[in-house]
C-alpha cells in the first residue's frame, strides 16, 4: 500500500510498504477514504518530537471503512463505517473507566519512554512519534487499529467525510478547550490560535454560551475564518496590535475570563523572547517554544481559567509561575479524551447544530501529502485544513 | 534488608538499614561488585479484585503470557513447576521452582529449588486499592548467586525496567485479555513503525500471547 512517511526533519515522503495485519485479538484493519494533516503532525516534520525514526507512518487523523476485524470485535463489522480517534484506549483501565481516555494505561507499548521523560506513560497514538507506542498512522491507504471494539465511531451514511472526519481529533480537542473554560454568558474567552483547532474551540465556545470570544493570529485569512464562521466576535492580529494591552482595552481593564492556548510548542512571536526561544530550540536545549501559553498566563483575569490545547513536549523556561501562583489561576490541560465527547458531537453535528467541514480548504490526493506538509508548514495559499485521499 | 546501595534500593529501605549497611553498600560499590542477592521490586495497580489477580496468577502456567523470556511453565507436583526460558543471544534455561507460602488472595512466595541452574526467589503481594476495588500487586524479585553465578544475559532480565515491563503486560492481560503490540515493537531492535512483513515477536519486548 501507499503511506505517507517521516524520512527526517522537512521530509516526508509516500512509500509503497507491506499491507498492515492484524496483530492483536481486538484489531481492526481500516481501509482509509480521508485523512488530513493535524497541527501537531507539524511538530513531527519540524523535527521537535523525539524518538521518530526514518520510515515512520505519520497520521492520526483519518477514517474509512472497516475491511478486517479480529477475533475479539464484535462490535464492527466488515463494510462499517467508522472514524477513529487518534488517542488509542482500552476502555478497561482506571483512567479509561474515569473518562481519561487519553491517559489510558494500556494501550503504549513503548509506555516506559514517556515514563522517563514525563514521569508516568501516556497512551498509545497512531503516527505520532515511538513516545506514543510506535504505531503506523493512518496517512495510508490502510491502517491497524487496536482496541477497535472500544474505539472507533460508526457514522452514518448521510454525512459527508468532511463533516465527521474531525471528529477524529480537532473538533473535540477544540471542545475540550472549550469546556475546561467552564463556560457561561458572563465570560469573555480569548483563543490563541485560529488554526483548525482554535476555529473549534472557538466555535465550541460559543456553542457552550459565550457571548464575546477574542481570536488572536497573525494570519488575516485565519481571522476572518474566525470571525465569519467560527464565531468570534473580536479579532486580534498580533503583528498589529499588542495583546495584552488590546485584551485589557476588549475587557474593560479585567483580562479574559479564560485562556485557551490552541498554538503549542512551536509559537511563533516577536522580539527577544521569540529570539532566545527559537535559539534554545535550535540547538535543542529546550522542546518547546511556550510564547502563547505564557502570554495566556499574563492576560487571564485573576482568578481566571488557562485551557492549554497546544502540544508541548518537554521542560518549558520561563514560565511565569508566579503570575499563576499569586494570581490564582487554573491550569487545565490534556491530550483530548476523544472517546468522551465523539458521540455527542456527532450529535450536534447530525442535528445540524454544527458543521465542522467549515476549516477545509484543500483536497489533495495521498501522494500530492509532501506537498501537502509543505503547504501547511508555510500556510501557503491560505491553508487551512488540507483533506487527503487515497 | 537489602545491604548494597545499589539504584533499585529505596531511601525507607536504607535508613532502616542503618550506618552500616550503607557502608557495606558503598564499598561493594566502589570494589566494582554489585550484590546479587538485591531484590528487584516493582508495584503495578490492577483494575480487578486481589482475589481475580490472585487466582489469576496462581496458574503459574500463564507466565508465559505477560513475561517474555518465559517459554513454558509445566507443574511438576502439586506446588512445583518447571520453568523453561529463552535467553537473551539465544539458547534456553530451566529450573525448577517450589511455591513456599501461598495465601489467597493476598500472597504468592516461590523460589527455584536447591539444584536449580538458576537461584531466584520472588514474592508477589496482592493489596486492595484505596477506596476501589483494584489491586495493588507489589513483585519482589531476587537473583541469587548460590550454585552458578547468573550470566549478565540473564542478570539483564531480572533489571528493574525489564521487571517493570512483566507487570505491565501482567496488567495488560488481566484488564485488556492480551499483550497489546504495535507495528514497531513487534521487532526486536527499533524499528519504523510501518506495518512489518515477517515480523516475529520477541522475547523482550512484545510478546504476543
Amino acid at each position: 500500500m501507499r503511506a505517507t512517511c517521516w524520512m527526517g526533519k522537512h521530509e516526508v515522503s509516500v512509500e509503497h510498504v507491506p499491507d498492515p495485519k492484524l496483530l492483536n485479538a481486538r484489531d481492526a484493519i481500516v481501509k482509509v477514504t480521508a485523512t488530513t494533516i493535524c497541527g501537531s503532525d507539524l511538530h513531527l516534520y519540524s523535527g521537535y518530537v523525539p524518538t521518530m525514526q526514518k520510515g515512520d507512518i505519520l497520521g492520526h487523523e483519518f477514517m474509512g471503512e472497516v475491511v478486517e476485524v479480529g477475533p475479539a470485535v464484535q462490535s464492527l463489522a466488515v463494510g462499517d463505517r467508522v472514524v477513529v480517534p487518534f488517542a488509542i484506549a482500552c476502555g478497561n483501565c482506571e483512567s479509561c473507566q474515569l473518562g481519561l481516555f487519553a491517559c489510558c494505561e494500556n494501550s503504549n507499548p513503548n509506555a516506559w519512554l514517556p515514563e522517563k521523560l514525563m514521569g508516568h506513560a501516556t497512551c498509545g497514538a497512531f503516527g505520532y512519534s515511538h513516545l506514543t507506542g510506535g504505531f503506523a498512522g493512518g496517512q495510508a491507504e490502510y491502517v491497524r487499529v487496536p482496541f477497535a471494539d472500544f474505539g472507533p465511531l460508526k457514522v452514518p451514511s448521510g454525512l459527508s467525510d468532511e463533516q465527521v472526519l474531525f471528529l477524529s481529533d480537532i473538533l473535540p480537542t477544540g471542545y475540550m478547550g472549550a469546556e475546561f473554560c467552564e463556560i457561561n454568558p458572563r465570560k469573555v474567552i480569548a483563543v490563541w490560535g485560529a488554526g483548525p483547532v482554535g476555529q473549534f474551540a472557538i466555535r465550541c465556545a460559543r456553542l457552550l454560551g459565550a457571548e464575546r470570544v477574542i481570536a488572536i493570529d497573525r494570519f488575516p485569512y485565519r481571522l476572518k475564518l474566525a470571525a465569519e464562521r467560527a464565531g468570534a466576535t473580536e479579532v486580534i492580529n498580533y503583528e498589529e496590535q499588542d495583546v495584552q494591552e488590546t485584551l485589557r482595552d476588549l475587557t474593560g481593564g479585567r483580562g479574559p475570563d479564560a485562556c485557551i492556548d490552541a498554538v503549542g510548542l512551536e509559537a511563533h512571536g516577536h522580539g527577544l523572547q521569540y529570539a532566545y526561544d527559537s535559539l534554545k530550540q535550535l540547538t535543542k536545549i529546550q522542546l518547546d517554544r511556550p510564547l502563547a501559553v505564557r502570554e495566556a498566563i499574563m492576560a487571564c483575569r485573576s482568578g481566571g481559567i488557562v485551557s492549554i490545547l497546544g502540544v508541548y513536549a518537554g521542560f518549558a523556561d520561563k514560565f511565569p509561575l508566579g503570575a499563576l501562583m499569586n494570581r490564582g489561576l487554573t491550569i487545565r490541560t490534556g491530550q483530548c479524551h476523544v472517546h468522551r465527547y465523539m458521540r455527542s458531537l456527532l450529535g450536534r453535528i447530525e442535528r445540524g447544530e454544527l458543521d465542522p467541514s467549515f476549516v477545509v480548504s484543500h483536497h489533495l490526493n495521498l501522494d500530492d501529502a509532501p506537498r501537502a506538509y509543505d503547504m501547511f508548514m508555510n500556510k501557503q495559499d491560505d491553508v487551512m485544513k488540507v483533506v487527503l485521499r487515497a | 534488608m537489602p545491604t548494597g546501595s545499589t539504584q533499585e534500593t529505596r531511601p525507607g529501605e536504607r535508613a532502616r538499614g542503618g550506618l552500616v549497611a550503607s557502608v557495606a553498600g558503598v564499598v561493594t560499590t566502589l570494589l566494582g561488585r554489585r550484590t546479587r542477592t538485591q531484590p528487584v521490586l516493582a508495584s503495578v495497580t490492577i483494575n480487578a479484585s486481589p482475589d481475580h489477580v490472585y487466582a489469576f496468577v496462581r496458574r503459574l502456567e500463564r507466565l508465559p503470557m505477560f513475561v517474555g523470556f518465559i517459554e513454558s511453565v509445566r507443574e511438576l507436583a502439586p506446588d512445583r513447576y518447571r520453568w523453561v526460558a529463552s535467553l537473551p543471544g539465544g539458547g534456553t534455561a530451566e529450573w525448577d521452582v517450589e511455591i513456599d507460602e501461598d495465601v489467597p488472595g493476598q500472597r504468592i512466595v516461590w523460589r527455584s529449588t536447591s539444584g536449580a541452574a538458576v537461584d531466584l526467589t520472588g514474592v508477589i503481594g496482592f493489596t486492595r486499592a484505596p477506596g476501589r476495588d483494584m489491586t495493588e500487586v507489589a513483585l519482589e524479585l531476587r537473583l541469587g548467586t548460590r550454585g552458578i553465578p547468573p550470566s549478565p544475559a540473564l542478570t539483564r532480565l531480572f533489571a528493574r525496567a525489564q521487571v517493570k515491563g512483566y507487570l505491565r503486560r501482567l496488567k495488560q492481560v488481566i484488564e485488556t485479555g492480551e499483550v497489546l503490540v504495535s507495528d514497531a515493537t513487534l521487532h526486536g531492535e527499533p524499528h519504523p513503525a510501518q506495518p512489518s512483513g515477517e515480523a516475529r515477536v520477541t522475547a523482550s519486548e512484545g510478546g504476543r500471547s
